[in-house]
């Protein structure tokens, strides 16, 4: 998650760190390395969302599609990069590092000249709903059987 | 247990980044002076 703040001190610490939504426009953050940078105690760091973290297995698997996609494409061999990287995606739904990856290899137009963030957002909101539909779980939870689903009415009755 | 990397109160990591303007510069390297640390995207 980005953008992330972090203080560290002379001798290495760290001594503040905000990890998700810190801003130059946000007069807190802008306060705190004030205080930080006068001398004085930084304050308390926001608690962090619970991380998001995959398993040792899959995120190891999402790092080697990542890799390969990445290889394949400085190799000019750009579909077969953005194959490897949407199987890293499925592995890893909520990684937007990895969709964006994805979208800029396909749609360039859309990040240079100017960056289109509403292009973004709506097709984000496509995406997921579209993964949702096939079953990929993600943060925002695993799609519940319908009303008539197949799966819900094969139970056995009680 | 063990602190996450870069929860307050803990060491800085020894990383090593790359610099826009060519070569690397480690953080390691900064030790003596105070540090704001932003990461971001663009995209």
């Amino acid at each position: 998650v980005v953008p992330n703040g972090v203080l560290v001190d002379e001798a290495g610490t760290v001594r503040f760190a905000k990890y998700g939504g810190f801003s130059i426009d946000n007069p807190d953050d802008v306060a705190t390395v004030e205080r930080f940078l006068a001398g004085g105690e930084p304050g308390a760091s926001p608690v962090a969302d619970e991380a998001y973290v995959l398993g040792p297995a899959k995120r190891e698997r999402v790092a080697a599609l990542v890799e390969r996609g990445r290889r394949l494409d400085e190799a000019g061999r750009r579909p077969e990069a953005v194959a490897a990287w949407r199987d890293a995606l499925r592995l890893d739904p909520e990684n937007l590092t990895i969709r964006k990856q994805i979208w800029a290899a396909e749609h360039p137009e859309k990040f240079h000249p100017t960056i289109d963030f509403g292009w973004q957002q709506d097709r984000l909101r496509e995406e997921r709903a579209a993964e949702v539909a096939q079953g990929v779980c993600g943060l925002d939870g695993c799609p519940l059987p319908r009303v008539g689903d197949d799966r819900r009415d094969s139970r056995p009755s009680p | 247990m063990e602190e996450p990397t870069g929860a307050v109160g803990t060491p800085l990591p020894d990383l090593a980044l790359p610099k826009l303007d060519g070569g690397e510069l480690a953080l390691a390297d900064l030790r003596g002076k105070k540090l704001l640390l932003f990461f971001w995207g663009s995209w």
